[in-house]
């Protein structure tokens, strides 16, 4: 379970203070799949980033499966994000120089699994995303939907509990962002699903939904 | 296996914007190249140093100069009491003298009389003869010393008669020297005490050109001694003196000197490359800030980022380091005939300028640490970098 306490995050622009959270409590049960919207500057992303431990609360607590994660040393965070959260972007984070193959591997390098564990899991993961034909070519050489589905396969290799994705389909057409979100869910039946989305219909596809505004959750459906 | 990982991304990296880095890469190989010739510099002077010290001279020898020679005289009595008393407190067990090659005697002839019936030429050391000269017409003021008026006449000691001779009296002999000239003797100086040379300089030869000041004698410390200390004996003493260990001393203090305007010139150059690769590094770690951001969120740690970017860094000083090394070795002529007619007291303290494999490893070390320091600043100051530049960021 994911659960915020009272998280407050502000931010210091030029001499104004934006509240990006502003007293924000939230519990997202696991397996759960949760969207996030709201619009631009409403503090979804700060939420997201505080939940991934991107970002530290000025106050307030992010605990998951009771682990205040804010909480720990640098190195047992890393470990806790490889072993429990997996995100998808907006923009796909592909390293170009690398295959679609070796991109999906980086969080198994990391995890220090064995060239051949790693290699066997990344395939199976870009099979089961429709890649399977495409392991060993470079991301410009794949169409967006393509790429996405590879850091969707990045994400998902580690069989994290949590996935975390900051606008998966807001650089793709309508179609293949449809695609890429049945995807999303099929693959993510037993994790739990935090999408932070300002599209409204994709928004809504979830069970639970979260409206912010202004740093503050002003709904909850769900 | 991380580690390789970033190594290969950092590889990379750097073939995707080398040119941004030709910058950097120049700026080391500027570095190297005036770091191998410094180094080469100071090497080649401490060579030559060393070459003069053995070749020439003992570096462990101090000449003992207080005879000084003026149209009125001599200013100093030669105290040999006083000389075999310094050297005892100096510890040295006797006064010992230098050959020299200027004055063998070739053959003892007789100008009045048939000489040829002295003997044992060979013991006529060159050191046992005193001879006149120009200079010394108040010769007299060195008691033991008689008839030293004519710029022709020698004075032997009391030694050569006993010894060398079989003549009772060698007063009016004449000695031929090797170099032609002929002597009349023409007095006796007493023996030194035991154990105790005249040096040889002081085989005074009528030669117009003998400096005014001669060194009197010679102490030749057969171990390497405090020679400073020495020094301080001598002067308590009231002697001036002369010392290859000074000369020694003073190129090597040369050769510190070039070494340290050359550090510091150094110094100057390290901080230009540091800036110009901080500027390079900063650059590449915003434009990777996203992907950088992202592998920190799949797992990386803050100090695999910090390897990452000390060793993109590194390579860049690595690169200009080799280059430099390089031109070192084409432009060594070139540099050579700039620095050859540098001089010491009239000899050339550069024979050579070699690129040596010590002073092209010391360089490409002091590159790599310059350029991983430099990374290190540069991740300290990009650790304000978030992941905010995600929307700009040139991954794709």
């Amino acid at each position: 379970m994911i659960k915020i306490e009272n998280v407050i995050k502000n931010y210091k622009v030029g001499e104004t203070q934006v509240h990006a959270c502003n007293g924000v409590r939230l519990e997202i049960p696991d397996g759960a799949f949760v969207s996030v919207s709201g619009r631009s500057g409403s503090g979804k992303t700060t939420l997201l980033n505080l939940i991934a431990g991107k970002e530290k609360p000025d106050s307030g607590k992010v605990l998951i499966d009771g682990v205040d994660i804010h909480k720990l040393p640098d190195k047992q965070l890393s470990k806790f994000r490889n072993e429990n959260i997996g995100f998808v972007f907006q923009s796909f984070l592909l390293e170009p120089s690398m295959t679609a193959l070796e991109n999906v591997e980086l969080p198994l390098i990391i995890r220090k699994y064995s060239k051949e564990k790693r290699r066997e899991i990344a395939k199976d993961m870009l099979e089961k995303v429709g890649l399977g034909e495409r392991l060993y070519h470079k991301p410009g050489q794949l169409s967006g939907g393509e790429r996405q589905r590879v850091s969707i396969a990045r994400a998902l290799c580690t069989n994290p509990k949590i996935l975390v994705a900051d606008e998966p389909t807001g650089n793709l057409d309508a179609k293949t962002g449809e695609d890429i979100m049945a995807l999303i869910r099929s693959l993510t039946k037993d994790c739990t699903f935090v999408l932070v989305t300002h599209d409204e219909e994709l928004a809504r596809s979830a069970p639970i939904r979260i409206v912010m505004r202004d740093g503050k959750i002003i709904s909850k459906n769900g | 296996m991380v580690k390789r990982c970033l190594m290969k991304l950092s590889l990379s990296w750097i073939l995707r914007h080398k040119e941004r880095y030709v910058l950097s890469w120049i700026s080391f190989a500027i570095i190297s190249l005036f770091l191998i010739f410094v180094y080469s510099l100071a090497g080649g002077i401490t060579s030559q140093v060393e070459d003069y010290v053995k070749n020439d001279h003992t570096s462990n020898q101090i000449n003992i100069r207080n005879l000084r020679i003026t149209e009125e005289g001599l200013d100093d009595d030669l105290n040999t009491d006083k000389v075999v008393s310094l050297a005892k407190e100096l510890g040295v067990q006797g006064v010992r003298a230098l050959r020299t090659e200027e004055a063998q005697i070739t053959s003892l002839e007789g100008k009045e009389g048939d000489y040829r019936k002295v003997s044992a030429v060979k013991y006529y050391a060159p050191w046992r003869l005193m001879l006149a000269n120009d200079y010394t017409d108040a010769t007299s003021s060195i008691g033991q010393i008689e008839g030293l008026k004519d710029g022709q006449a020698i004075v032997s000691e009391e030694f050569l008669r006993q010894t060398g001779s079989e003549e009772k009296d060698i007063v009016g002999k004449t000695i031929r020297m090797s170099d032609g000239n002929e002597y009349t003797i023409s007095g006796l100086v007493k023996d030194l005490p035991q154990g105790s040379f005249l040096n040889s300089y002081m085989v005074f030869l009528a030669d117009e050109k003998m400096e005014d000041t001669v060194d009197f004698a010679t102490f030749d410390f057969s171990e390497e001694t405090d020679i400073k200390s020495k020094i301080k004996v001598i002067e308590d003493y009231g002697y001036s003196y002369s010392t290859n260990s000074i000369s020694a001393d003073r190129m090597n203090e040369i050769a510190s000197q070039y070494s340290l305007a050359g550090t510091i010139i150094s110094v100057v150059f390290i901080v230009v490359c540091m800036v110009s690769l901080i500027n390079s590094l900063l650059v590449t770690i915003g434009e990777n800030a996203a992907f950088m951001e992202l592998f920190r969120l799949l797992g990386l740690t803050g100090k695999d980022y910090m390897f990452m970017t000390c060793f993109t860094a590194g390579i860049q000083g690595l690169i200009g380091g080799i280059s430099g090394v390089l031109l070192a070795y084409i432009t060594t002529g070139s540099l050579y005939k700039l620095v050859r007619n540098l001089n010491l007291k009239g000899m050339d303290i550069i024979k050579d300028l070699q690129v040596t494999p010590k002073s092209c490893v010391m360089t490409l070390l002091i590159c790599v640490v310059v350029s991983v320091l430099t990374g290190l600043a540069a991740f300290k100051l990009s650790s304000k970098v978030k992941a905010d530049t995600i929307a700009d960021s040139e991954l794709i």
